[in-house]
């Protein structure tokens, strides 16, 4: 205490010069209009970088959390990438005639509009036919099937999503080989119904349902959900089953619409003997 | 009170005066006006008596400059240019410190010391109070040539003012 009070002795000059320049110059910058301008720009300038280095610390961080769910889906591509090489194989093989090995091709779209609280709900994305999209081409994100290609122009695509109840999409149990129709009743957008699976099939709670792969519109083996609840009502010959969509629509950012190579040639042949 | 304070106060008053009502009033019509600053006022802290402490001189200092500063509506500008001046003051005295030492009873005065030495302790200081306040008026040294020239202009008209200021109020 002692040593202080003798220090404000000997500097005390110096304690008050800076003191009092101090309050000089904040009152020079305070009330006078053109200090004041430069100490306001200079401020804005210090205060402008210092926000621009708040934001880029913000998208960084940010970053993370993109990085992250890409490297899940990443992971998930190579896992589907390695099982793939087997089945294109198998293709190459039954379909000696083509020149192409690739079936499905994918384009990356942007969903502009979307809705889950209608009866019959459509998402619109920021791609059209300018960019490869058709009528009638599966719509999917990393989550699982997300709907059907309805309305094609040059610049937009309108999607009829899962929620809307003219869709249907062949679905199966995955692993069990048994078939159905997915298709949402209305009401709660978390719950879709699976249709004319067998009495006969195994099924139990919390099965995965996949698509089959046997429309045009989804490669097989694409999540849609897991069995919720099920039953089997007197005198049906098929259960009645909830199943829990994986996918939700109320979040969707970006999705990938499904070009299938083969689907004409398929479509054709399927046709052609619709008559007989 | 004994005769310094009255006569520091009296200094204060008087110097106050010229400065706000003589030589803030004098505006020349003429284009390079704006250089030529005609400021008399660092004469009261220069001719502080010695007796007082460095503490109350800077305090003085600031009183000055804030009252002026009121009559300028430059608030802090002055101030802050006089307790700088306040400040270096006892290291200028030290630095012209003239054959013998300074006798604490006395001010540092030209009826003193004599011109030679008031001349040159008055040029060190006045240059100095200039150039910090003309510093503060712009804020920044973004103009330091702007600066200069009216540290240099000011100080011409300034230090004249002064020298004659000494020798009208204490004759030998």
């Amino acid at each position: 205490m002692r040593n202080l009070i003798l220090l404000f002795v000997k500097y005390g000059n110096i304690f008050l010069f800076i003191f009092l320049e101090l309050v000089c110059l904040s009152l020079v910058a305070r009330y006078n209009t053109a200090q004041n301008e430069i100490f306001v720009n200079s401020a804005n300038i210090f205060s402008g970088k210092l926000y621009g280095g708040v934001n880029n610390l913000k998208q960084y961080f940010q970053l993370s959390a993109v990085s992250d769910s890409l490297a899940s889906e990443n992971a998930r591509l190579r896992k589907i990438l390695y099982n793939t090489d087997v089945r294109e194989v198998a293709q190459r093989e039954s379909m000696l005639n083509q020149d192409s090995i690739l079936q499905y091709s994918y384009i990356t779209a942007k969903v502009i509009n979307n809705s889950i609280n209608l009866n019959n709900n459509k998402i619109t994305l920021n791609k059209g036919s300018s960019s490869g999209i058709q009528s009638k081409m599966g719509v999917v994100n990393a989550n699982g099937v997300v709907g059907i290609v309805k309305e094609v122009n040059d610049n937009f695509a309108v999607v009829l999503s899962v929620l809307h109840r003219s869709v249907r999409i062949s679905a199966g149990i995955k692993n069990k080989g048994y078939f159905g129709s997915m298709q949402w009743r209305g009401n709660d957008p978390t719950k879709l119904d699976l249709l004319d699976v067998s009495r006969h099939a195994d099924i139990s709670k919390g099965d995965t349902i996949v698509t089959s792969g046997y429309s045009t519109k989804f490669p097989s083996d694409i999540t849609l959900g897991v069995i919720d609840t099920f039953w089997l009502e007197q005198g049906d010959d098929s259960y009645s089953i909830q199943v829990k969509l994986n996918n939700d629509i109320s979040s969707l950012q970006y999705v990938y619409v499904i070009d299938n190579i083969l689907a004409e040639t398929q479509t054709e042949i399927e046709e052609a003997t619709e008559n007989e | 009170m004994n005769s310094v304070s009255t006569k520091t106060i009296f200094q204060f008053v008087l110097l106050m005066l010229l400065q706000v009502a003589v030589f803030k009033q004098f505006t020349p019509d003429w284009k390079y006006a704006i250089y030529f600053h005609a400021l008399i006022y660092p004469a009261f802290i220069m001719t502080l008596p010695f007796r007082l402490s460095k503490i109350s001189i800077i305090l003085l200092g600031f009183l000055f400059g804030i009252i002026l500063d009121v009559f300028y509506s430059s608030p802090g500008v002055h101030a802050s240019a006089c307790v700088f001046t306040a400040f270096i003051r006892p290291t200028i005295l030290s630095i012209t410190k003239p054959q013998g030492e300074y006798d604490i009873l006395h001010s540092p005065t030209i009826s003193h010391y004599g011109f030679i030495w008031f001349a040159t302790y008055s040029a060190i200081m006045l240059f100095a109070h200039l150039l910090f306040y003309f510093s503060v008026e712009a804020f920044t040294f973004v103009y330091i040539g702007q600066i200069l020239l009216k540290t240099f202009a000011s100080f011409i008209v300034s230090y004249f003012l002064i020298i004659i200021f000494q020798f009208i109020i204490n004759p030998k």
